[in-house]
């Protein structure tokens, strides 16, 4: 399945792009994650301390993601 | 209708409504009654019966609902000298308050039986009561509240993009005391967004040109600087002696102090974090919210984050999110509405979207868990790869 991706602050601007495509076996959060590392290499190192949100809230790695969910990714930003 | 028509309707009251002398009024509000100040605002201020609600009676069906929720406490009304209050105790009966009595010779019987009074708004002036006016008149402010804001003692963690607005409206808004810490001097590439700071101030310390600024907006706020970097051996001396602590840092290892000395003190506190056209607020407490760690268990690699410096940050966005933050902090202080406890609002400017996420505990986080010991700080620096 495809799930849709929104990111955020760094990640965003890292990935060029506000959304991206994932190409993801069933799985959880944590699947999802590393399936994204894997096809955008480049964000890989970002993800770690980067949290997942699903219907605007947050979960946990463990988490399913449903087949047709849109996943939005939140870095920890710093500024002020 | 007779001359005395006045005369009479207060005779008629005075049947109707049943009346009660100062002692038996204070025994009443002993017992869980409320007494209720019926007179005009000017009057109340200068001083009331100690506990007493301010409900001048130009106000009192529009208000006493949301004041006095509870139709079967008794009320106890008064005025000067116990006939307004009549009226008041009447028109209460029709809004269905099961339990009304009318004191008798009013405020000025209740001071001479030597029973206790206080000035409602505290050592509110007649300067500040014209400056907050506007406040006096909100039912959720009002006299008691804006007393809550003078009281209120406020930290900003920096006077930067974020702390300079919140510090703008906290000042201008009535908080008391704003305590600001920050070691950095102004720079020239601060003055796109740090509105607390002007070209004549570049080079000063921060804590210096905020003052002034604040000085300047509104005299009866108290400014406590703190010309140091915030850090583990200072944060407990500094974060104790505060009701509020606003987060307008701009580094991760900051902010995660600020939230475990938060934790340990058990002070709310309100973040803020900003990046180019974004922006994230939210507000932690102890045991009414998850903390900043349940959020955001560790932060990312060093060599991927960034600073404003770094990657800029757009002029207006720090605003935005600097006033949420010092809009919590005024509801915080006065208790109304609903805080941001358990929500990340996450603004984008450029998409134009206000959203807001859930954020839940993480029931093991080793700062806020319940029951949990605090653990100490540790090496933020090295904690976040510095």
């Amino acid at each position: 399945m495809t799930v849709t991706v929104r990111l955020f602050a760094g990640l965003r601007e890292a990935a060029g792009t506000n959304e991206l495509c994932v190409e993801h076996t069933d799985g959880d959060v944590s699947a999802l994650r590393t399936a994204l590392a894997e096809q955008h290499p480049h964000l890989a190192e970002r993800l770690s301390s980067c949290r997942f949100a699903i219907d605007d809230d947050f979960v946990g790695d463990d988490a399913a993601v449903p087949a047709d969910a849109v996943v939005d990714i939140i870095p920890p930003v710093s500024g002020g | 209708m007779s001359d005395n028509a006045g005369k009479e309707l207060v005779a008629r009251l005075r049947e109707s409504v049943r009346e009660v002398g100062p002692r038996e009024a204070a025994d009443a509000a002993e017992g869980g009654a409320v007494l209720v100040d019926v007179r005009e605002r000017e009057e109340y201020a200068a001083g009331t019966a100690t506990g007493a609600l301010g409900l001048p009676k130009g106000y009192l069906e529009v208000w006493a609902e949301s004041k006095i929720p509870d139709k079967k406490r008794p009320v106890v009304v008064f005025c000067q000298t116990g006939v307004r209050s009549l009226f008041a105790a009447e028109a209460l009966g029709r809004l269905g308050y099961k339990d009304v009595r009318n004191l008798a010779g009013g405020y000025r019987g209740w001071a001479e039986a030597g029973l206790p009074t206080e000035l409602p708004g505290g050592p509110l002036s007649d300067a500040e009561q014209r400056r907050y006016a506007r406040h006096l008149v909100i039912p959720e402010v009002g006299l008691e509240g804006q007393a809550k804001l003078k009281n209120a003692r406020v930290l900003l963690v920096g006077a930067g993009g974020l702390g300079s607005p919140a510090a703008l409206y906290l000042a201008s808004a009535g908080i008391g005391t704003l305590g600001i810490v920050d070691f950095d001097t102004v720079d020239e590439s601060n003055l796109q967004r740090q509105v607390l700071h002007s070209p004549s101030r570049v080079g000063q310390k921060k804590v210096d040109s905020a003052r002034r600024t604040i000085e300047d907006l509104n005299p009866f706020v108290n400014v406590e600087t703190f010309d140091v970097r915030l850090d583990s051996s200072n944060a407990d001396e500094i974060i104790e002696a505060f009701d509020v602590v606003v987060d307008g840092a701009d580094n991760f290892p900051t902010r995660y102090l600020v939230n475990d000395a938060c934790v340990k003190h058990d002070k709310p506190n309100v973040h803020g974090s900003v990046f180019r056209f974004e922006g994230q607020a939210s507000v932690f407490q102890r045991g009414k919210s998850p903390c900043y760690r349940c959020l955001y268990p560790e932060p990312p690699p060093p060599h991927m984050t960034q600073s404003c410096a770094e990657a800029g940050v757009l002029g207006v966005l720090p605003g935005i999110i600097g006033l949420l933050q010092a809009i919590e902090t005024i509801k915080l202080t006065l208790d109304i509405g609903e805080p941001l406890f358990g929500k990340l609002v996450l603004y984008d400017a450029l998409a134009t979207s206000f959203r807001t996420l859930k954020i839940r505990r993480n029931e093991n986080c080793s700062y806020c868990a319940d029951g949990a010991e605090f653990p100490g700080y540790i090496d933020y620096a090295g904690f976040c790869g510095h």
